[in-house]
C-alpha cells in the first residue's frame, strides 16, 4: 500500500512541477511541422474570432507617432528594397540592351531634365549611406552588440547624422 | 480670525479629457468610437488606471478594461495610451490640460469589448515552448534542491521579471502580421529564459522546436519591443541571443554547480 501511495505521490509531484522530457514527442509531433503554416490552436483562434466579429483594435496609435526604432527599420527596409531594384533591375537589363553604358547615360542626359537626374542621384547616395550604417548597426545586433535601449537611440542617431552629413554633402557639391 | 482660514478651500478644477476606444459585442453594427470622458485631476488618483476606475465609478459603468494589482506586477492593465503600449497602473496622467489623454487596446488584436482584448493566441504560444523546468532523469523530486551557482542564477535576471502583459508583442509589426506563426518578443524572452537555465537539460530540444523560418526569424530587430517594455526588460536582445543560439554563433554554457543537494 505505501509503496502504491510512494508511487502514486511521484507520478503527481512530477506531473506538477517538474515534467519529464516528452523527447519522443517532440521528434515525432506533426505539429512541429516547421511552421509552414499555422499551428492547430493559432488557426482555431482566428477563425473563432472571425466568427464572433470582433474588430481588431487600431495600429493607428504607434504608425501615427512611431518611435525612432520603428522609423529606422522601416527606412531601412524601403532604402534596401529600391537600392536592390535600381542595382538588379538596371544590371539585369544590361543582358538585354542593345546600347553599352556610356550611351545610356547619354540617352539619360537627353531624356531627362538635369534637375531630375540630380535629384535621383541624390537620393540612391543618402538612400546607400542611411542603409550601408544601418546596415552595420544590424550586423553589431546579431553579433549580440549594442541591444540596450541607450545604445540603440545613441547608434541610431548617429547613423541618422552621419547620413545628414553625406546629404548635405552631396548637395554642396552640385 | 485670519481670512484665509475662513476661506473654503475650494481648488481650481483641473478637468482633463480621456478619449477611450469603445466598442460593445452586443451592439456589433456600431463600429468601434472614441468616447470622451471629461475627469477632475484634482479628485483623481495620479495613474492613468485611477482615472480609468473613476470614470468607470462615477460617470460610466459600462466602460470595461482589465485591471488587478494596481502596481505594475500582475500586467492585466496593458494598453496602448498616447501612442504607446504601458500598464495604465505604471503610467502618470500627462498633467497638461490642453491634450487629451487618448487610450486604445493593444494594437492589432481581437476586440472582446472596450479595451480588453482577446489574449489566448499568445498564452497558446506561450504554452508552446514549455515554459517549465525539465530534466533528463526525474529523481524524486521536492526532496532535494537543484543545485545552482550565483552567476547562472544572475543569467535569469532580466528574464524572470516578466509579467507576459504583451505590450511588446503587440508593438512589433512582425507580430501584427505574422502572429499565427511569428511566437513574438514575450514569448521568445520566456524561450530563452529556459534554454540558458543552467539547471535545465531540454536545451537542445528547446532550439529544435525553434528551428523553422517563422518563430522566431520574424523578428527584424525593429526593437520597438525594448523600446515599449513597461517592465524596462530587454525582449529585443534575448532574441538576439537565441539567434545566436540557434545559429550555432554561440554555445550554451555550461552549469558551474550540477546535480542536487
Amino acid at each position: 500500500m505505501s509503496l502504491l501511495r510512494a508511487i502514486a505521490g511521484k507520478a503527481r509531484l512530477s506531473r506538477c512541477m517538474l515534467r519529464p522530457l516528452p523527447v519522443s514527442v517532440n521528434v515525432l509531433s506533426s505539429k512541429h511541422d516547421l511552421r509552414e503554416s499555422s499551428t492547430e490552436e493559432s488557426r482555431k483562434f482566428f477563425e473563432r474570432n472571425k466568427q464572433l466579429n470582433r474588430p481588431m483594435s487600431p495600429i493607428s496609435p504607434i504608425i501615427i507617432n512611431p518611435p525612432l526604432t520603428t522609423v529606422l527599420s522601416i527606412s531601412h527596409r524601403l532604402t534596401g528594397l529600391s537600392l536592390s531594384v535600381l542595382v538588379y533591375g538596371w544590371g539585369i537589363s544590361e543582358i538585354y540592351a542593345r546600347s553599352n553604358f556610356a550611351q545610356q547615360l547619354d540617352m539619360l542626359q537627353a531624356t531627362f531634365p538635369s534637375s531630375f537626374l540630380a535629384t535621383i542621384k541624390f537620393l540612391v547616395i543618402t538612400s546607400f549611406a542611411f542603409h550601408f550604417l544601418n546596415g552595420i548597426r544590424h550586423l553589431a545586433w546579431d553579433m549580440g552588440y549594442g541591444f540596450t535601449l541607450k545604445e540603440l537611440y545613441l547608434s541610431g542617431y548617429v547613423v541618422l547624422s552621419i547620413t545628414l552629413i553625406i546629404a548635405a554633402y552631396a548637395l554642396s557639391s552640385y | 480670525m485670519s481670512q484665509t482660514a475662513t476661506e473654503p478651500q475650494v481648488k481650481e478644477r483641473r478637468v482633463k479629457k480621456f478619449m477611450v476606444y469603445r466598442w460593445n459585442p452586443e451592439t456589433p453594427e456600431t463600429k468601434p468610437y472614441m468616447q470622451t470622458y471629461e475627469v477632475d485631476l484634482n479628485a483623481c488618483g495620479p495613474m492613468v488606471l485611477d482615472a480609468l476606475i473613476k470614470i468607470k465609478n462615477e460617470i460610466d459603468p459600462t466602460l470595461t478594461f482589465r485591471r488587478s494589482c494596481r502596481e505594475g506586477i500582475c500586467g492585466s492593465c496593458a494598453m496602448n495610451i498616447g501612442g504607446s503600449n504601458t500598464l495604465a497602473c505604471l503610467c502618470k496622467i500627462d498633467t497638461n490640460l490642453s491634450k487629451p489623454v487618448k487610450i486604445y487596446p493593444l494594437p492589432h488584436m481581437y476586440v472582446i469589448k472596450d479595451l480588453v482584448p482577446d489574449m489566448n493566441n499568445f498564452y497558446q504560444q506561450y504554452k508552446s515552448i514549455q515554459p517549465y523546468l525539465q530534466r533528463k532523469n526525474e529523481g524524486s523530486f521536492g526532496s532535494k534542491q537543484l543545485l545552482q551557482s550565483v552567476d547562472d542564477r544572475k543569467k535569469l535576471d532580466g528574464l524572470y521579471e516578466c509579467i507576459l502583459c504583451a505590450c511588446c508583442s503587440t508593438s512589433c509589426p512582425s507580430y501584427w502580421w505574422n502572429s499565427d506563426r511569428y511566437l513574438g518578443p514575450a514569448v521568445l524572452m520566456q524561450a530563452y529564459r529556459w534554454v540558458i537555465d543552467s539547471r535545465d537539460e531540454a536545451t537542445e530540444q528547446r532550439l529544435d522546436r525553434l528551428r523553422d523560418p517563422f518563430s522566431v526569424y520574424r523578428c527584424h530587430t525593429i526593437m520597438n519591443c525594448t523600446k515599449t517594455c513597461p517592465k524596462h526588460l530587454n525582449p529585443g536582445r534575448a532574441i538576439g541571443e537565441l539567434k545566436k543560439l540557434l545559429s550555432g554563433w554561440a554555445k550554451k554554457e555550461e552549469a558551474e554547480l550540477k546535480g542536487s543537494a
